[in-house]
């Protein structure tokens, strides 16, 4: 069930970032009057903040924390300019206002996650690269004339 | 020098393509090679006229020396044992730029992140081999087998005739409008690594190795890594042989090459 804090979206042109329930947001948006909207996806999240401070957008939808957390661990939101150009951003699964503990915990769990992720995305081009250069080195250690 | 006649005129023919297509598009005229903000029509007339100029020069060259494509091409990569020098060159360039993605992954100033849709890096990653062969070897016969075979025949200096050519073979990656031109000195740099080359050799199969391992090793990477820079350490997009790390292994390839094939 998505809980969209903004009763009208009549007019906005609305940007949203969205991963499995792009249904439920769609039609949570359509309800309030949304009718411009813009999707992206994870490996769009650059261009979404490039559009953004652009001003292409009059609001920012994240379908969940996390998805707008990861994307400033990646460093793909500029939030400080968000803020100086006055970008609105709504989370659409909330489900009630959060408290301390719970903000930190959700903070916490979104960078362990995004950091494994991360680890995880190193050690296989590590492994990868590796693989590569050994195997260049070897042709040209073969091609190497030896001394007499 | 009539094949660089020939070669200054592809820009002329590329330019008057883009004319026409922007014309019948209904567009204005542009002055520089631009297809920023065109249609995909008009981008992919001016993709193909490049591709079709420069196979058209390849293909022509060979006649106005009356010779066959055969023969001309076959003295550029003959089929004997300088062939192999193409597996070393292409090993050369994977291990260098190994070690710099390497370290650049271990410092944090690149990361791995995939930034394309699966349909685009899939296609990509099949199309890498034939791509890389593709652009290499059509670069090395116009660049080293027509630009610097040409000047190799007047009497110019060999090392004037090399770094003529490595700025005629650097300028033709700016003849379109880009993005970057700060990274000029990095083509600049790769050019003059590739003239040695067929200069020490005598045969395109060193240069077109290196260079056949660069492409396979940037395209094949670059839908998976971001660059975090700063740009003048670590180049950026295609281009990471334009930052100060990637110029030194510009310079590590050419005393490999200067070491190992003396001319």
């Amino acid at each position: 069930m998505m809980s969209l804090p903004t009763n009208s979206f009549t007019g906005k042109r609305v940007a949203v970032r969205s991963v499995s329930a792009r249904a439920d947001v769609e039609r949570a948006l359509t309800e309030r009057g949304a009718s411009n909207i813009q999707w992206f996806e994870a490996k769009d999240d650059d261009e979404l903040n490039h559009l953004a401070l652009q001003g292409k957008f009059d609001c920012i939808v994240y379908e969940k924390l996390d998805l707008m957390l990861t994307a400033i661990w990646k460093g793909d939101v500029d939030w400080q300019q968000w803020k100086q150009r006055g970008i609105r951003v709504e989370i659409a699964e909330q489900c009630g206002p959060p408290d301390w503990q719970s903000m930190i915990e959700s903070v916490e769990g979104s960078y362990r996650t995004w950091r494994r992720g991360e680890r995880r995305r190193q050690i296989i081009a590590a492994i990868l690269l590796s693989i590569a250069g050994l195997i260049a080195l070897l042709t040209i250690l073969q091609a190497t004339p030896v001394s007499p | 020098m009539t094949a660089l006649i020939m070669l200054a005129c592809v820009p002329l023919v590329m330019w008057i393509v883009q004319t026409v297509a922007l014309r019948v598009a209904g567009m204005p005229i542009r002055w520089r090679i631009d297809a920023r903000n065109a249609s995909p029509s008009i981008r992919n007339a001016g993709r193909v006229t490049t591709q079709l100029s420069l196979v058209a020069l390849i293909l022509l060259v060979p006649l106005t020396r009356h010779r066959s494509f055969v023969a001309h091409y076959a003295a550029l990569v003959p089929w004997n044992h300088t062939a192999r020098h193409f597996a070393q060159g292409s090993a050369a360039a994977t291990l260098c730029l190994t070690v710099l993605f390497l370290a650049w992954i271990a410092s944090g100033r690149v990361r791995v992140e995939l930034h394309q849709s699966r349909r685009k890096w899939t296609k990509r990653l099949i199309m890498l081999i034939p791509t890389a062969l593709f652009g290499a070897f059509v670069e090395e016969f116009i660049f080293r087998g027509i630009v610097m075979a040409e000047l190799q025949r007047t009497n110019l200096n060999p090392t004037t005739a090399l770094l003529l050519s490595a700025f005629v073979f650097a300028a033709a990656h700016y003849v379109r409008a880009v993005k970057r031109r700060w990274t000029f000195p990095g083509h600049f740099a790769l050019g003059c690594v590739l003239c040695m080359a067929f200069a020490a050799t005598g045969s395109l199969w060193l240069a077109a190795g290196i260079h056949a391992g660069g492409i396979f090793m940037i395209m094949g990477m670059r839908p998976f890594l971001r660059y975090d820079g700063p740009a003048w350490l670590t180049g950026a997009s295609i281009f990471p042989f334009a930052g100060v790390a990637g110029l030194g292994g510009l310079a590590v390839l050419a005393s490999w090459v200067a070491r190992y094939y003396p001319s």
